[in-house]
């Protein structure tokens, strides 16, 4: 599994791939997650002024 | 294929430093994680500083380029500007305090930022740099030999190489982070910051500057309104919050049931940006090994757009002088040290007060920012010196304060008291 963005109130600032230390998220319009370098690490969630990134429900 | 330099950070430090080192005659690459740099989707500084030797150094905006006349370069930049004269601190009840310059030039000059990129990294292309748009630089290793940065395209990774590396990559630096240099930094908070462009706000004055303080506004850091390049209408809200209090509940609040709430009757959203800030001491020693961090990466908080291209023209030059033999980092940490305020202790002092609580009442506010309503103090965009011209400003009225409100007195004078308390 891996974190969710809602594409929807994603700002695109990229704040959350500063501190993606594995490196799976990338920014085009809005950020974008690569699932399969994902290790749900959290940090992404705490850097996000939007609150665009979560968790899916099962793993919260 | 290994670089002289690779540059992580397609910003105004990271592109000058590119171009510089790429003029001296270096291999250069620059990494940069957007596809597009001239749109801005991060918040971030748009305007030019016109205070005297600003981080050391004294700016004018001419029609066609800004000039830097003490570190004795020059920017291109022929895009839109706007002239601000005013800046407006508010209490809840709406005492007003004034900034201008007696002269009434402007204290900032509102740029178009992704203009002014756009066309540093045209310079660059004609310079011979090559661009890796799109790429997330996520590591990095660095030995005697050189470095290595970890990349991320287009869902693959890859290791690119270089004898320099310049991290120039911001304020919550990724490549900072993986080569430990944080670890001797004092780490504050991380304030959550978003900007929203509405268009139709009451209060909104295309040429001024506005901070609303005073808890009435239902903001967590005091709620700024300035004016935007794009349109004469267009005006942006900066919401500051944390965690507990993030911006969107912060911009819902203060436009629902706030006292602002009425100015937003008829307000449309234009667009959002965003920026989270890990907020760090500054880098005494702004560098490690074979990389140097500029900009941002190594500030307390930010260095303005000015001081970014400051950093980057000195740091294109470092690198150069440093593969040459000559101690080129070493040059470049004299003069970052001798340049910037915040390695000053005074100034962490004050700017540590920013995240406190604020501890005057609303109605506490109104009778101090009364006292001095009307007066004209220095115009300055300087965070620092601000709330000291203010606070000289109230002090001047002591004994009226001590006569008429001794609690309040006590609270200026108090053992805790600092300036930094009033933010």
């Amino acid at each position: 599994m891996a974190v969710k963005i809602d594409t929807d109130v994603c700002v695109g600032c990229g704040c959350c791939s500063d501190v993606c230390t594995p490196g799976a998220l990338e920014l085009r319009e809005t950020a974008e997650v690569n699932q399969a370098f994902c290790i749900e690490c959290k940090q992404c969630i705490d850097m996000c002024p939007a609150l665009a990134i979560r968790l899916p429900a099962a793993q919260e | 294929m290994t670089y002289d330099l690779i540059v992580v950070g397609a910003g105004p430090g990271g592109l000058l430093a590119a171009k510089t080192a790429a003029e001296q005659g270096l291999k250069v690459a620059v990494i940069e994680k957007r596809k597009d740099i001239s749109k801005i989707t991060r918040a971030c500084c748009e305007q030019f500083i016109m205070d005297e030797n600003y981080s050391g150094d004294t700016i004018e905006v001419l029609s066609d380029r800004i000039v830097f006349t003490k570190n004795g370069f020059d920017v291109s930049y022929d895009g839109p500007k706007k002239d601000i004269h005013d800046k407006y601190y508010i209490s809840p009840g709406g005492k007003t305090i004034h900034f201008a310059y007696e002269d009434r030039r402007p204290i900032v000059v509102k740029f178009d930022k992704g203009r002014l990129l756009e066309g540093l990294m045209q310079e660059c292309s004609q310079a011979g740099v090559r661009f890796f748009m799109g790429t997330v630089a996520f590591g990095a290793g660095d030995e005697e030999k050189g470095v290595e940065i970890a990349v991320m395209h287009d869902g693959h990774h890859e290791i690119m190489k270089a004898r320099k590396l310049i991290a120039a990559d911001g304020v919550n630096t990724g490549v900072g982070e993986a080569l430990d240099i944080n670890k001797g930094r004092r780490y504050f908070a991380t304030a959550l910051c978003i900007m929203y462009y509405l268009e139709g706000i009451g209060v909104y004055d295309p040429t001024a500057m506005k901070t609303y303080f005073g808890r009435s506004y239902k903001g967590l850091a005091p709620i700024m309104i300035g004016p935007s390049i794009e349109s004469e209408e267009v005006g942006y809200v900066i919401c500051t919050g944390n965690k507990q209090y993030p911006p969107p509940d912060i911009f819902n609040n203060v436009t629902t049931v706030g006292a602002l709430a009425p100015e937003f009757q008829n307000a449309q959203l234009v667009k959002k940006v965003g920026c989270s800030i890990k907020t760090f001491s500054p880098l005494a020693v702004p560098w490690k090994g074979n990389t140097l961090f500029v900009g941002d990466a190594a500030a307390y908080v930010e260095v303005e757009t000015q001081g970014a291209l400051m950093c980057g023209y000195r740091a294109g030059h470092a690198v150069a002088e440093e593969i040459a033999g000559y101690g080129g980092f070493d040059a470049y940490t004299r003069w970052w040290q001798s340049s910037f305020e915040f390695l000053g202790e005074d100034f962490m002092r004050v700017a540590q007060g920013f995240a406190l609580v604020p501890k005057y009442t609303d109605e506490e506010l109104d009778f101090l920012f009364g006292l001095i309503e009307g007066e004209r103090l220095e115009g300055t965009y300087n965070q620092y010196r601000s709330p000291k011209i203010m606070w000289d400003a109230l002090f001047r009225h002591s004994e009226q304060i001590q006569a008429e409100r001794p609690e309040v007195y006590e609270k200026m004078t108090g053992a805790q008291a600092s300036l930094s308390d009033m933010l």
